[in-house]
């Protein structure tokens, strides 16, 4: 087995880039909640711990799929950015 | 790497299941034995197994408590756990400080005479279900690691989806006449069977240490984090604070017990009692049911005052909680009717089995095509420790639990250590015995210890073979039983193994006119 850049680099975009998204995810997922089913922080806060292991798991699939491996990181970020916003754009109103 | 999706998703389904297989495998084992944790723990415990089922609750508890009041009349709190069907053993308790579980005091009863019992020190069957969730490492990071595990074992579940060219015509080949191919397509049907419950499993596992595995938004959202969300999401009963003056501790508890049993009709519908702050006006008495209806693996309760009268019930919780209730009920499966339980440990132990042989594919297929490579070897050596040393480890322990002297100090840890050097000396042989010797030594040598269990149990001493036969313990007889088919399984898988590779254990003529000479 040699040592493959490439793969490594897509490893740690899918192992920590996702993780990153899982975490993201989580944020987001609390207005979401909020709007959608019931207008308590703490449900909403449980909801996005819960199902952010789903994310974690689309995320992994996505990082290994992506053409390069540097695309695989920047789709990590863009996606876990864009949670982050609606969680803060929302944080006001929570 | 080129975007071809099905490429890439078995190139994931190699390594993730690699990387981490041994401990899923060992997570899946001992978890799949978890399912009976109750049933190995009364075996595990002989002293206390052949005990009269008595069904009159009420004689029970009016009893335990009188007993209570001599034995610790100051103590805030006093437990009484029923016997029941799946637990039979029958436990008081009390607590001498309301707040620290850890000033708890057990004693074990017979529940025909009251007669104080002791059982030998071992964990029992909790053992495995520790080790399941922490492998032994608790302090090291251990639910970290599982947790890992699990979410990679998520990866691969959904990655192995797409390994299928013809996901049909794959379910329906089975080719056994050769030992690779045999496992191909067993690995390819089970994985399709197992799927679902192997979903939620792996996902619903996650879920129990969520404040350790993803703790980020609670900890910004609330000042004490998680801690703060799991008061909020969660109801409990309401803390009893004690006065300063002293009532009559109840005594009879025939009209609270009527009351209990409308509501829970079933035979032995009792699990537990708790009598929080006996001799205070504020006191507070909770009847906990039996967890077979409750698929959230909450347990129902009923608490009454010092006056005898029923308190509202608890607050139902919101559906966020519920739905982690629920995952996490599916995972322990208390509400599992016998049948049910047999069918989720077949489950789990196809699940074990498809871990184990895609683990051996893995080396099979390699080592057939490229030549000799370290990795292959060191693959080989971890695959015979993590799949046939943790079987003959478990093997070891159940041993343990009959062949340690019973007044042995720190017998529990014994017994755990006697499970790790067994794991521990197979590590070391598979560096020295050519691989598929050991294989079929390790199998024979699991499937003989758990074929002779019975046996082993019935030279130890007979009184407790021959009781439960007289008792009809089924409890008792059905560890006996399951020991002796899981032992000739793998006895067969030994044979199977055997006869498709050729390999063969000569037992060196000394040896066998040693045993000879010995049985004459």
């Amino acid at each position: 087995m040699t040592f493959n850049f490439s793969i490594f680099i897509r490893v740690l975009a899918a192992t920590l880039g996702g993780y990153m998204v899982a975490v993201a995810s989580s944020y987001a997922l609390i207005p979401l909640s909020y709007w959608l089913f019931s207008s308590n922080t703490y449900d909403g806060t449980l909801l996005g711990m819960m199902f952010s292991f789903l994310f974690y798991l689309a995320a992994i699939i996505w990082a290994f799929c992506q053409k390069t491996h540097w695309l695989a990181w920047r789709d990590m970020l863009l996606i876990s950015s864009a949670l982050m916003t609606i969680y803060l754009l929302f944080l006001g109103s929570l | 790497m080129k975007p071809d999706f099905r490429k890439t998703m078995i190139w994931l389904h190699t390594y993730t299941g690699l990387v981490l297989g041994w401990v899923m495998f060992a997570i899946f084992t001992t978890g799949t034995l978890s399912y009976f944790n109750p049933e190995i723990s009364h075996w595990m415990k002989p002293e206390l197994a052949n005990q009269p089922i008595i069904n009159n609750q009420l004689a029970l508890i009016n009893r335990s408590v009188a007993l209570l009041q001599q034995k610790a009349p100051d103590a805030p709190r006093w437990q009484v756990s029923l016997p029941s069907a799946r637990q039979q053993h029958f436990r008081l308790a009390w607590q001498d400080d309301l707040e620290n579980r850890k000033s708890r005091t057990r004693i074990s009863l017979l529940a025909d005479d009251f007669s104080q019992v002791s059982a030998r020190e071992t964990d029992g069957g909790n053992f495995f279900r520790q080790f399941h969730y922490t492998l032994e490492l608790r302090e090291f990071g251990g639910r970290y690691l599982v947790g890992v595990a699990a979410m990679m074992m998520l990866v691969a579940l959904f990655s192995g989806i797409f390994t299928h060219r013809r996901f049909f015509k794959d379910f329906f080949t089975l080719r056994w006449k050769n030992l690779s191919k045999g496992l191909t397509d067993s690995h390819a049907l089970i994985g399709i069977i197992t799927l679902p419950f192997f979903f939620v499993l792996c996902f619903s596992g996650l879920l129990f240490y969520l404040s350790l595995y993803m703790p980020w938004s609670a900890n910004t959202q609330f000042e004490k984090g998680y801690q703060q969300l799991n008061q909020h999401v969660s109801t409990s009963l309401p803390k009893v604070s004690a006065s300063n003056t002293t009532v009559k501790v109840i005594t009879d508890f025939s009209y609270m017990v009527t009351q209990v049993k409308k509501q829970w009709p079933e035979q032995n519908s009792i699990a537990r009692l708790t009598y929080n702050l006996p001799t205070d006006p504020n006191g507070q008495i909770v009847f906990y049911r039996t967890k077979q209806f409750s698929l959230s693996g909450k347990r129902e309760v009923l608490s009454f005052n010092t006056k005898g009268e029923l308190m509202p019930a608890m607050a139902t919780e919101r559906l966020p909680r519920q739905i982690k209730r629920i995952f996490i009920g599916l995972h322990e499966a208390q509400f599992a009717t016998p049948l049910l339980r047999w069918i989720l440990f077949f489950m789990g132990a196809a699940c074990s089995f498809l871990i184990a042989s895609g683990l051996i594919l893995w080396l099979h297929k390699r080592q057939k095509k490229a030549k000799p490579h370290l990795g292959h070897a060191i693959v080989e050596r971890l695959n015979i420790t993590g799949i046939g040393g943790l079987l003959l480890a478990i093997a070891s322990y159940f041993c343990a639990n009959r062949l340690l002297p019973v007044t042995l100090g720190d017998r529990a840890d014994a017994e755990v250590i006697v499970f790790l050097i067994t794991w521990f000396i197979v590590l070391c042989l598979s560096l020295f015995i050519r691989p598929i010797k050991l294989w079929v030594a390790l199998l024979a040598m699991t499937g003989a210890s758990l074929c002779l269990l019975p046996f082993l149990d019935f030279f130890v001493n007979h009184h407790w073979l021959i009781q439960a036969i007289e008792h009809r313990n089924w409890l008792y007889l059905g560890a006996d039983i399951s020991f002796v088919i899981s032992g000739a399984v793998l006895l067969v898988i030994m044979q199977y193994v055997r006869k498709r590779t050729g390999a063969t254990i000569s037992i060196k003529k000394p040896v066998l006119q040693w045993v000879g000479r010995y049985a004459n």
